[in-house]
């Protein structure tokens, strides 16, 4: 079990993230959302251990995670926001690499990498990842989070470039390590994806957790049909409309 | 109606494509001083003045070195003192054609229109005549603002000291614009003999090739820049005016022929010869100025509307090591998972990421050169070198391994893709003694035992076999000392950590660099030399005394990165040391 225990990050003045508190259950997807700036990335760079919070702690398994960053860093999976790659490699390269820096012997891991990149339409040549495509860059970090099979997921907009197909292939795998007792947290924009893969969700708004629980039940107390209307009304500054209006009328100002 | 239109787009465009040419050569040329070299947080301007400054530094202090020789020389007659001031112009010329050429070499990515520049601007409205302008009036920028920062000075202080005395302000006039044209001229050469080759490999070859080609022929061509300042000086002695050398093996060499342009402007004539190599100037330097003109109109006809297709139809198959070799590194050479994982990097970032491959060429080109200095002295002796002279040829080992391991360690400090530090920071799980471990086996394979493997074939020829397996052993225990020497206190991942420039401090220590070369490239040497003359109980004593070392040099090593955590972000040091006499402990 993963628990985020009154978690906060202060840059100078800026309170990034201001005492979030959750649980993310083995078997569970705990849905992360909130709107650009909110502080989800901030939170995910100190649940993975890259970040050191300035008041609060993460659990796992009851565990202080920087008692033994080491012992969590082994069982655990991470898919940063952006796909920031050795250009030079090309995706076996990087692969490989990721593999022997997680212990990973030659002999699995020159079975698993030719597969996974079969499997997620990779190319196995000299091309670097200079020449990849968005798309291919995410399956390549995609790739390098779960080589090890890990048992915490760290997921950050996942699904960022992705074809239908390989998205659909994505949320499929993401679910199914979820049924094998994986604890995931999974932070993305999608909230379609999120209505349909997260357990539960938590929303947050300035560095705050201002809602918490299953899609349903949020639906319920907002009274909204959809996720995407619950978030908007719980985050929204502006009336989104209003803004769309206001930028078209700069766009078309003086020719 | 139609046609007042199409009119007003074409003057709208006509109107606004000198303004797109503008920004867009500031934008190139901006890329030009943007430089992973430069601290994130350092000025861009301050530091490519410094550049411009320490680029600017030897053509002023040249002219103050050669002016004692020339108030002497002022006493002779014309056609005795004008032989004597051939060297120095040669010095300027070559000077200029050296740091233009590394120039240009430090900057090979940046100088052809590449994909990059194709993805950024592709979309705008911008023609791809206006983006070629803008390259080429960034070509000619180039070399045109760093020549004039080599020779500002030595073009208006050494035509005083080189014109006849008591000549008038025409000569001195004539004299300025002869230095100027075969500083400029020895400049323009090289600049775009090495664009005429990079844009002939990029044309005709295909990416696999050009991987493959590019770092070799880097390092040619800058062993030959090297060349063209350290050969220079010793190029004229004994020649004089009729010298049939000039004209033969000798005018093969580029310096010669600006030589020659520069005697043949200032109207100097003794010798006849000049005039030919001032015909191979001007030839050399339009030969390959056509060749860039030439690759340039073939590009922008065929290659460059191609340009972003040609980087996604990249593919292939990869190739494979062979077994044996896969074998060997596995069980014997990187046991674990974790070395494998960083000996590869270092390797793979060297081969593939330019600015450390460059920079690691330039240290193994200068290690080379006073290698091959000290060989040219040997051989140069009467006679050859004698039975008891070993130690330069002992040296060039050690030399080589010296110049490769502290530039690697320079190298192992610079960034590559900062950003995807990420991944060593989520899954590196060792300790910095672990990773050391790591770090100083990549720097062991890749940089000393290349080196010592290919000079073994040559030792075991001037030496035979016991001699030679001897020296090797010598060098791979004397590489140990200095890896370990070297990663005192390193508690990085290599390219992995963000970087701080000028903390070697090299302006103060110095010194101690220069005593720490010559002891291990010299004294070790010696020391050998004196091993191998001497009796078994020599040898024996001398072997204990380096392993005591080694193994001492390892614990102090170890022992510096013990309680560290690993480090990813360099931070600077503070402006202002404090005692912290307050501090309660």
């Amino acid at each position: 079990m993963l628990e985020v225990r009154n978690l906060t990050k202060v840059y100078g003045a800026l309170t990034a993230v201001d005492g979030v508190s959750f649980v993310a259950r083995p078997g569970e997807i705990l849905g992360y959302l909130g709107p650009n700036g909110s502080g989800k990335t901030t939170t995910v760079g100190m649940v993975t251990g890259l970040l050191k919070p300035t008041s609060g702690e993460v659990l796992f398994e009851g565990k202080d995670i920087q008692e033994d960053l080491r012992a969590y860093k082994l069982r655990l999976g991470y898919v940063p926001e952006e796909p920031a790659l050795y250009p030079y490699l090309t995706g076996r390269e990087y692969l490989e690499l990721v593999a022997r820096l997680r212990h990973i012997s030659e002999g699995r891991l020159g079975e698993k990498i030719p597969r996974l990149l079969e499997l997620l339409s990779l190319p196995d040549s000299f091309a670097t990842i200079a020449a990849y495509s968005k798309g291919m860059k995410q399956k390549v970090l995609v790739a390098a989070a779960i080589l090890h099979n890990p048992d915490v997921l760290i997921l950050d907009e996942p699904f960022s470039g992705l074809d239908v197909e390989s998205a659909m292939v994505l949320r499929e795998v993401i679910t199914d390590l979820a049924r094998d007792g994986k604890t995931i947290l999974f932070s993305s924009h999608l909230l379609e994806v999120v209505e349909k893969v997260c357990a539960r969700v938590l929303i947050l708004s300035k560095g705050r957790v201002v809602a918490e629980d299953t899609v349903e039940r949020l639906c319920e107390l907002q009274k909204q049909p959809k996720l995407e209307r619950v978030f908007s009304e719980l985050t929204a500054q502006t009336d989104p409309v209003t803004t769309a209006n206001k930028i078209l009328t700069v766009v078309k100002s003086g020719g | 109606m139609m046609s007042r239109a199409l009119g007003a787009r074409v003057a709208s465009q006509l109107r606004a494509e000198p303004r797109q040419l503008g920004l867009l050569t500031h934008v190139f040329l901006r890329r030009i001083t943007d430089s992973e070299l430069v601290s994130q947080q350092g000025e861009l301007s301050v530091t490519f003045s410094h550049v411009l400054a320490f680029i600017a530094l030897p053509g002023m202090l040249a002219p103050l070195l050669v002016m004692p020789k020339y108030s002497y020389l002022a006493t002779l007659p014309d056609w005795i003192r004008e032989p004597y001031t051939w060297d120095d112009k040669l010095l300027f010329v070559s000077l200029s054609m050296t740091l233009i050429g590394l120039l240009t070499l430090f900057h090979w990515d940046e100088l052809l229109l590449d994909g990059r520049d194709f993805s950024t601007l592709a979309a705008l409205p911008i023609r791809l005549r206006t983006m070629l302008g803008a390259k080429i009036v960034m070509l000619l920028s180039f070399p045109a603002v760093f020549l004039v920062a080599i020779s500002n000075v030595s073009s208006i202080l050494y035509p005083v000291m080189a014109m006849p005395p008591g000549s008038g302000l025409g000569v001195y006039g004539l004299t300025i614009a002869s230095h100027l044209c075969a500083v400029f001229a020895g400049g323009a050469f090289v600049f775009s003999a090495i664009l005429a080759v990079q844009g002939v490999i990029a044309t005709l070859c295909g990416n696999e090739t050009v991987r493959l080609v590019v770092p070799l022929l880097q390092f040619a061509l800058f062993l030959l820049m090297l060349s063209f300042f350290t050969l220079a000086p010793r190029m004229l002695a004994g020649i004089h005016p009729g010298d049939d050398r000039l004209g033969t093996a000798m005018g093969l060499f580029p310096p010669l022929w600006c030589l020659g342009l520069y005697e043949t402007m200032i109207g100097g004539g003794t010798a006849p010869v000049f005039g030919i190599l001032a015909g191979r100037a001007l030839g050399a330097l339009s030969l390959s100025v056509a060749t860039v003109c030439l690759i340039y109109l073939y590009a922008y006809l065929y290659k460059f509307r191609t340009i972003g297709e040609a980087r996604r139809a990249e593919a292939g198959t990869r190739l494979r090591p062979p077994k044996v070799a896969v074998w060997l590194f596995e069980s014997l050479l990187a046991r674990t998972p974790f070395d494998r994982a960083i000996i590869l990097f270092v390797g793979k970032t060297i081969r593939r990421s330019h600015i450390h491959r460059l920079i690691l060429i330039g240290f193994i080109s200068v290690g080379f050169m006073i290698a091959f200095e000290g060989l040219m002295a040997l051989l140069a002796q009467t006679g050859g070198p004698r039975d008891g002279q070993r130690t330069p040829l002992l040296a060039m080992q050690l030399i080589l391994t010296f110049f490769v391991l502290v530039g690697l360690r320079m190298v192992y400090a610079i960034p590559a893709e900062l950003r995807a530090n990420w991944v060593f920071q989520s899954a590196v799980t060792e300790e910095p003694r672990a990773c050391q471990t790591g770090v100083r086996k990549a720097m062991f394979y890749c940089g000393a035992c290349p080196i010592l493997i290919l000079l073994f074939p040559a030792y075991v020829v001037q030496w035979g076999w016991s001699e030679a397996v001897f020296h090797l052993g010598v060098g791979f225990a004397c590489s140990c000392l200095l890896i370990d020497a070297l990663l005192m206190g390193f508690t990085k991942i290599p390219f992995a950590c963000a970087y701080l420039p000028g903390r070697a401090r090299m302006t103060v220590r110095w010194p101690f660099y220069w005593l720490a070369f010559t002891a291990y490239g010299y004294g070790m040497a010696s020391i050998e030399a004196w091993i191998m003359e001497g009796s078994a109980v020599r040898f024996v004593s001398a072997a204990a005394i380096m392993l005591a070392a080694i193994a001492a040099l390892r614990i102090l090593s170890v022992r510096s990165v013990r309680n560290h955590a690993l480090l990813y972000d360099e931070e600077p040091e503070p402006y202002l040391c404090t005692l912290e006499l307050n501090r309660v402990e």
